[in-house]
């Protein structure tokens, strides 16, 4: 097929799109150096901006000392102010100041499977760029609702449109897989529909901001765990014994076998992710549930010292999860005998608050089977940034999920 | 009458008969007994007998002077009375006569202390090498060669007998006992106490479900070390039981509060940590009975005050 004759359809689209697209900073007050950079576009002519809340967050964490400023493609500059957020869906919509301004129309049609797309951000600040792509639906297996992108959208994009071949928005740039080539994620464009319907107080001071974002956190734990705890957990037989199996969709599971030569136990683990969480701040995410079960079993080791074993994994879990002073208070641990009267458990709680996010906490449990002296069970979940009674009750649940295989 | 020139510690460095008055003290070599301390005078004590055949001590107008004991009094002169103790310069002196009552004889055991000392010491060692054996058997879930193990039982053993050589030269020095076998036999019991007491505090506080023990443990641990302590110092010193006990007391009650206070500290610095009871023991050992699971979610509650409180203190 010959090539076709005039301007390149990616360099058209460009050329229409590049004065609608902003580079946004994050800048230190005190030195003018930038904490954070990342992409954004219009919605209106009357100079809405969205972008990731993510590229904005560390203006949130810490208003005094940080300002949020626009770069236009032309280089003329100037502060933006935000007004409004969708943490859950890593969005954000700024104000921008001052003159009419061309902006982006969004798609109203849905893409096929295998559809070209057009990605524009500021890869890792080196200018405005467009990278081509391809629409390959939204990603099923998910908490948090995403498009699945072929595209190399790379550390600065995010925030910045993806397109379709007429221009119109049909999702955020977000994120990308570590570890893979070109399997990037995008926010579809009705959440960005959602947050521009939704009615704002463009004179919301970040405090206030900050309290939205911690309602959104609270009403989506509430509306999975809710669904989540709505019936009993699945189950499966692990060994002798019975566990929380794969809670849905949206987790993945992981095998693995400890079974080296001169190794006189065997560990079976399985481990279950759910693999995505919320950015909140740099260092802070949330809404991750992972969980793992561990069974031990002796090949000739004595009880005494398969006991030894079992106590020395048991108490692996003392070194910590990570969390800096400022956005966490410390765990508060409490290890107790539980479980239902055919299988007793030795469990350890331990608990730790959100402190900018008041009402939400992490929750982790590990849980040893007390009935054997040759095979035992461990299993230890984790699920961050939840209610305390919808904590609770996961524990409550897990800890009844957790039995003897018949 | 007998005077007498005592070490620090009250033993005799010599002793020497006063035939004739009057006698003299002094660092001179004309005198009749010679101290060699420097605070002590060339000519510095004249004991004279008075007209009533009593013996007294006077000062030859020295700077440092004559000093009684308890509490001290310079005096220009004292009247000599048996088992007077005085002072001049940094010296203790004492006077006794043939009167003196000494006590009974202790009562010696046919075989030599070294070889009683051995007798304690071979069976403890054995016990104790078991005990770190078993110890480190215990911990490996590998298929390990038993000359791996006691290579490690014996790095142990080093260390302990290294412990003990150290107290038995100092007590050498002191005493002229070295005791090594006693002072092994302490090394020994002590650090098979220190395992016994962390065990034994893990399978307590996992049996009732109760972190009274694990809280009990440090006190036991300075029990312990206190006991190990008053036993090494007892060996190298000639102080009476008491002195030594509360010596034993004080720098144990000094190591513990010292313990204390690095813990203190660091738990002033902020820590993600999960700080958990890790005890878990075989079925048989568990006396406290399950909660159920709601039980245990609602048992729990106190963590989400102590965790508001937290919240609350930033």
């Amino acid at each position: 097929m010959p090539a076709p004759a005039g301007p390149d359809q990616a360099q058209v689209l460009f050329d229409n799109a590049k004065d609608k697209v902003l580079k946004i900073r994050v800048v230190l007050n005190a030195t003018q150096s930038q904490a954070s950079v990342g992409s954004g576009f219009l919605v209106s002519a009357d100079g809405l901006v969205v972008t990731n809340f993510h590229v904005v967050s560390g203006y949130l964490q810490r208003p005094a000392d940080y300002t949020v400023e626009f770069t236009r493609h032309d280089g003329t500059r100037g502060p933006l102010k935000l007004i409004n957020v969708d943490v859950v869906h890593d969005l954000a919509l700024l104000r921008m100041p001052g003159e009419r301004s061309r902006h982006f129309r969004m798609a109203s049609r849905a893409m096929a499977k295998g559809e070209r797309g057009f990605s524009i951000g500021n890869p890792h600040d080196l200018g405005l760029t467009i990278v081509e792509g391809t629409y390959n639906g939204l990603v099923l297996e998910s908490l948090y609702e995403h498009i699945h992108f072929t595209g190399a959208i790379n550390p600065g994009m995010s925030g910045g449109p993806a397109i379709t071949r007429e221009g119109l928005v049909f999702g955020v740039n977000v994120a990308r897989l570590i570890n893979a080539e070109l399997v990037s994620f995008l926010v579809p464009v009705k959440y960005v529909h959602r947050l521009l319907g939704a009615a704002r107080d463009e004179s919301a001071t970040p405090q206030a901001l900050l309290l939205r974002v911690r309602d959104q956190l609270v009403a989506t734990q509430e509306d999975y765990l809710s669904r989540l705890l709505a019936s009993e957990l699945p189950q499966i037989a692990i060994g002798p014994y019975r566990a929380p199996a794969r809670l849905g969709e949206f987790m993945r599971c992981w095998g693995r076998a400890e079974d080296e030569m001169n190794q006189q136990y065997r560990a079976s683990v399985q481990s279950c992710s759910s693999e995505e969480s919320i950015f909140v701040f740099e260092n802070v995410r949330t809404g991750a549930i992972d969980f793992e079960h561990v069974l031990l079993e002796s090949r000739g080791l004595g009880w005494m010292r398969f006991y030894k074993l079992f106590e020395a994994r048991f108490g692996s879990g003392t070194g910590g999860v990570p969390g800096l002073e400022e956005d966490f208070t410390e765990f508060r641990c409490r290890t107790e005998f539980s479980g239902e009267r055919q299988l007793p458990l030795r469990a350890a709680l331990c608990i730790r608050a959100y402190k900018r996010l008041p009402g939400l906490y992490d929750f982790w449990l590990r849980a040893a089977t007390v009935d054997r002296y040759d095979k035992g069970l461990l299993t230890t979940f984790s699920l961050s940034g939840v209610s305390y009674d919808n904590g609770s009750r996961f524990v409550q649940r897990y800890l009844e999920s957790v039995g003897k295989e018949n | 009458m007998f005077v007498e020139v005592l070490e620090r510690n009250g033993e005799v460095r010599s002793r020497m008969r006063i035939a004739d008055a009057p006698f003299t003290i002094g660092r001179a070599y004309d005198n009749d007994l010679i101290i060699d301390d420097p605070y002590v005078a060339p000519h510095h004590l004249r004991i004279e007998r008075a007209d009533d055949g009593s013996l007294r001590a006077v000062d030859l107008a020295t700077r440092n002077g004559l000093y009684l004991l308890g509490p001290p009094q310079r005096v220009q002169s004292a009247q000599i009375a048996p088992d007077l103790r005085v002072r001049i310069g940094h010296t203790q002196i004492r006077f006794r006569d043939t009167q003196f009552a000494v006590a009974p004889e202790l009562e010696a055991s046919a075989s030599p202390r070294a070889l009683r000392q051995a007798f304690s010491f071979y069976p403890v060692l054995i016990a104790a090498a078991a005990l770190m054996f078993g110890d480190v058997h215990l911990s490996t879930f590998e298929q390990t060669p038993p000359a791996q193990i006691v290579a490690s039982v014996l790095a142990l053993l080093l260390a302990a007998f290294a412990w003990a050589g150290i107290w038995a030269f100092f007590g050498r020095l002191a005493t002229r006992h070295a005791n090594f076998y006693a002072h092994g036999t302490t090394t020994l019991l002590g650090i098979s106490a220190v395992v016994l007491t962390y065990e034994l505090s893990g399978y307590v506080a996992f049996a009732f479900s109760s972190d009274l023990a694990s809280s009990m443990t440090p006190l036991a641990l300075a029990a312990v070390v206190g006991t190990m302590i008053y036993r090494h110092v007892r060996l190298v010193s000639r102080s009476s039981a008491r002195r030594v006990a509360s010596v034993a007391a004080i720098v144990t009650t000094l190591l513990a509060g010292s313990m204390w206070l690095v813990d203190y500290s660091a738990s002033l610095t902020y820590s993600a940590e999960l700080d958990y009871t890790p005890y878990l023991k075989a079925p048989a050992f568990r006396l406290a009975p399950p909660e159920s699971p709601q039980e245990f979610v609602v048992r729990s509650a106190a963590l989400r005050a102590a965790i508001d409180r937290l919240r609350a203190q930033d």
